[in-house]
C-alpha cells in the first residue's frame, strides 16, 4: 500500500485553471493541505522559499516559460515531485528522467498514487 | 752490247712498268672494292643522306638547292623519287624557306647544324645533321635526315593531353596539391594556392597551418600525426577526406574535407603526398539548415502535443463541471457542445492568423453571431481596435459564451424590451500600466426568480478561471435589469508577448 497524503503538504504548479482546480479539489479530497495552486513561475519559487512541502506537482509550460529553475530547486531540497505534462519525455532535460511524468490528460487516481509512492519513501 | 745494254734498260722499265701497272691495277681495284663497300654502306644506312649544291640569287641569299647525290633511303625517307640533278624548288613548290637558310648559313660557314622541323608539303618532320661538304667555295652541304613525324606525333599527343590535364588540374573546383616530406608544394593548382596562400600544408606551417583545425566525429582535438598530409608520408591514405574548419583573413570560418594519398617516386619510395581538398562550406550549410529546421520541428511538434494534450485536459474537465451543474442529458449536451465549439473558435482564430493574435471585436461578435444576434437597436457593441493573444482570445472566448449563454437563457437576449451594450476602453491605472476593461451590461430585464442558485460553470470561469489563467480582473454582478460583468486585462508581457495591443 502506498503511503496515505493525508495531511501532506503539495505544491501544485499549473497554469491552465480548470486542471489546477481538478488537481486541488483531487487533492483536497485526499485531505491534502495545497500550496498553490498557482501558474506563474515567480509565485511558485517564491511560496517555495518560505515552505518545505512534501512533494510537487509541476505542469513544464507555465505560460510559455519552462519550469525547469523550480524542478532543479526542489531537487536541490531533495523534495520529491512530478511532471503533470502535454511533453513527450525526450524533451525533459537529461537531469529530470528520472522523475515521474503523468501524461495529460491524467488521471487522479493514478496521479495520487504515484504522489503517495514519492511521499512515501523514507529518506535515506 | 750496247743494244743489249739498251734493251735489258728497256726490259727492266718495263718490268718496272708492269710491276707499276700491277700495282695501280691494285690499287684501281681497291679504290673499287672501297668506292663499293661505301656505296653499299651510303644505300644501306636507314637515314637519307644526300649532298646538296646551293643555289644563290644575285644578293647572294639561298633561294633553292640541288640534288648532287642522294641515297636510297632517300627515297623512303622523302618521297621524291629520281632527285638527282633536280632542284628541290622544281620538286617541292611550297618548300619553307628557312630551310634554305639553313643549309645556305652551313654552305657559307662551314659549320654543321643539327635540327628538327618540318616539311609541310611533304607532311614530314625531319631530324636533320647537315655538315659542309667538298670545298669550301662549292656551297655544297651532306645532309642526314630522318623522318620522326611518328615521334613528333606522339610527342605532340603527350603535350596535348598534358595540356588538357593542366587546365582540369587547374579548373577544378577541388584544391590540388603535391607537396614533398617537408610541406614545401611542388604543384599546386590555383584553388590550392588560394586555400593555401604560403605554398606550404598547413601540418608543416607555423603561419598559415594553426588557422586549419581537423574535426573529429566526437568533437575531440585531433593529433597533428592524424593529418591526412602526415598520414600519406607514413604511407596511409585518407580518401574520403577528413573535415576541417579554417578561418579566412575576415575571421570567417569555412568547411574543408582534406584528402591525401603518397607520393611516390619512381623507386616506390614516399617522397611527399597528394593533397586534395573540397571546401564544403554550402553543404555545411544546407546541412545545418536542415539540422536546424529539423530541430524547429521537432520544438514545433512537442509544441503541438503539449497544446493538444491541455486542451484535451481543459476539455475533460469542462466537461466535468458541465455535468455537475445538473440538469437533463440535452441541457448537458447542449452546454457542453456550446462550450466546445466555443473553444474551438478560439482555437482556430488564434492559429489562423499569422502572429496568433484575434480581434476582440470579431471574438464577441462570432459569439452572439453562434446564437442568432447580432448588434443593432437592443444591442451595442462599441469600442477602440483590440487584438488579443491566443491566451486572452481562449479565455474571454469562453467568457463571453458564458455571458452569452446566460442572457440568452434569463437575460438581455431572451426579453426584446431588454437591451444588452458591451463596450471596452484602454484605461491607464495608478501604477501606469494599461489596461483593457470592458463591461457586458444588460438592463431592462424583468426580475425574475430564477436567478442561479448555485455557483455555475460560467460564475466559476469568470470569477476564478479568467484571473487564474489571464491575470484579469473581474466582478460579475446579478443586478437587477440584468448581469453587470467588467473584466480589465492588463497589458502584462507574457512569454508570447503582450496580452493585447492596440490597433
Amino acid at each position: 500500500m502506498p503511503a496515505s497524503l493525508v495531511g501532506k503538504r503539495i505544491l501544485v504548479v499549473e497554469d491552465e485553471y480548470f486542471i489546477a482546480a481538478d488537481l486541488r479539489n483531487g487533492l483536497v479530497e485526499q485531505a491534502v493541505t495545497v500550496i498553490g495552486p498557482t501558474g506563474d513561475l515567480a509565485t511558485a519559487l517564491e511560496m517555495l522559499s518560505g515552505e518545505k512541502p512534501d512533494a510537487a506537482v509541476l505542469d513544464i509550460n507555465l505560460n510559455d516559460q519552462l519550469s525547469w529553475p523550480l524542478a532543479i530547486e526542489l531537487q536541490r531540497r531533495a523534495i520529491p515531485f512530478l511532471f503533470v505534462t502535454g511533453y513527450d519525455s525526450w524533451y525533459l532535460p537529461e537531469a529530470f528522467r528520472d522523475v515521474p511524468q503523468l501524461a495529460k490528460p491524467f488521471s487522479m487516481a493514478v496521479l495520487i498514487g504515484t504522489l503517495s509512492g514519492l511521499v512515501g519513501v523514507p529518506d535515506a | 752490247m750496247a743494244e743489249n745494254g739498251e734493251i735489258a734498260r728497256l726490259r727492266a722499265l718495263l718490268a718496272c712498268s708492269e710491276a707499276d701497272l700491277q700495282r695501280a691495277n691494285a690499287q684501281i681495284a681497291a679504290l673499287e672494292a672501297s668506292e663499293l663497300r661505301y656505296r653499299a654502306m651510303f644505300d644501306g644506312i636507314d637515314e637519307g643522306l644526300c649532298v646538296i649544291e646551293m643555289i644563290e640569287d644575285e644578293a647572294g641569299q639561298p633561294i633553292d638547292y640541288r640534288f648532287l647525290q642522294a641515297n636510297a633511303a632517300f627515297v623512303r625517307q622523302t618521297g621524291l623519287k629520281d632527285a638527282m640533278g633536280r632542284t628541290v624548288r622544281d620538286m617541292v613548290p611550297g618548300h619553307e624557306q628557312h630551310w634554305f637558310d639553313i643549309y645556305g648559313r652551313i654552305a657559307r660557314t662551314g659549320i654543321a647544324e643539327r635540327f628538327e622541323d618540318r616539311v609541310e608539303a611533304l607532311g614530314r618532320w625531319y631530324d636533320v645533321y647537315a655538315m659542309p661538304f667538298g670545298a669550301p667555295g662549292d656551297l655544297q652541304v651532306a645532309v642526314l635526315f630522318r623522318d620522326v613525324l611518328d615521334r613528333k606525333q606522339t610527342e605532340m599527343r603527350l603535350v596535348e593531353s598534358e595540356n588538357r590535364l593542366a587546365a582540369i588540374f587547374e579548373s577544378a573546383p577541388v584544391g590540388i596539391a603535391l607537396a614533398d616530406r617537408n610541406g614545401n608544394m611542388l604543384l599546386a593548382n590555383a584553388e590550392a594556392q588560394r586555400l593555401f596562400p604560403s605554398r606550404r600544408i598547413p601540418s608543416h606551417d607555423p603561419e598559415f597551418g594553426p588557422r586549419w583545425r581537423a574535426v573529429s566525429d566526437d568533437g575531440e582535438p585531433v593529433a597533428l600525426s592524424d593529418y591526412p598530409a602526415i598520414k600519406a608520408l607514413n604511407g596511409i591514405s585518407t580518401v574520403p577526406g577528413m573535415e576541417f574548419t579554417w578561418t579566412d583573413e575576415d575571421g570567417a570560418v569555412h568547411w574543408a574535407t582534406v584528402s591525401s594519398v603518397p607520393l611516390r617516386d619512381d623507386g616506390g619510395t614516399i617522397s611527399g603526398s597528394v593533397i586534395v581538398i573540397h571546401e564544403v562550406d554550402e553543404l555545411k550549410r544546407s546541412q545545418e539548415a536542415l539540422r536546424e529546421s529539423e530541430r524547429r520541428l521537432q520544438m514545433l511538434l512537442a509544441e503541438l502535443q503539449h497544446r493538444v494534450r491541455n486542451i484535451l485536459t481543459v476539455i475533460r474537465s469542462v466537461f466535468s463541471r458541465t455535468v455537475e451543474t445538473g440538469g437533463d442529458i440535452q441541457s448537458i449536451a447542449n452546454h457542453f457542445t456550446g462550450r466546445l465549439d466555443n473553444l474551438a473558435r478560439a482555437q482556430m482564430v488564434a492559429t489562423q492568423s499569422a502572429h496568433g493574435y484575434a480581434d476582440l471585436e470579431n471574438l464577441i461578435r462570432d459569439e452572439l453571431l453562434s446564437v442568432g444576434v447580432s448588434d443593432g437597436e437592443t444591442v451595442t457593441i462599441c469600442g477602440p481596435g483590440i487584438e488579443l493573444n491566443a491566451q486572452l482570445t481562449e479565455s474571454l472566448g469562453l467568457a463571453f459564451h458564458e455571458l452569452t449563454t446566460n442572457a440568452l437563457k434569463y437575460g438581455a437576449l431572451r426579453f426584446p424590451e431588454a437591451r444588452l451594450e458591451i463596450h471596452w476602453e484602454v484605461n491607464l491605472d495608478d501604477k501606469g500600466i494599461c489596461s483593457l476593461d470592458l463591461t457586458w451590461s444588460e438592463q431592462g430585464v424583468p426580475v425574475i426568480s430564477s436567478q442561479p442558485t448555485r455557483r455555475g460553470f460560467g460564475c466559476e470561469l469568470i470569477e476564478d478561471a479568467l484571473p487564474y489563467r489571464s491575470g484579469v480582473t473581474t466582478s460579475l454582478e446579478f443586478r437587477g435589469g440584468g448581469v453587470f460583468c467588467l473584466l480589465s486585462a492588463p497589458q502584462s508581457e507574457g512569454g508570447a508577448g503582450a496580452a493585447w495591443k492596440e490597433l
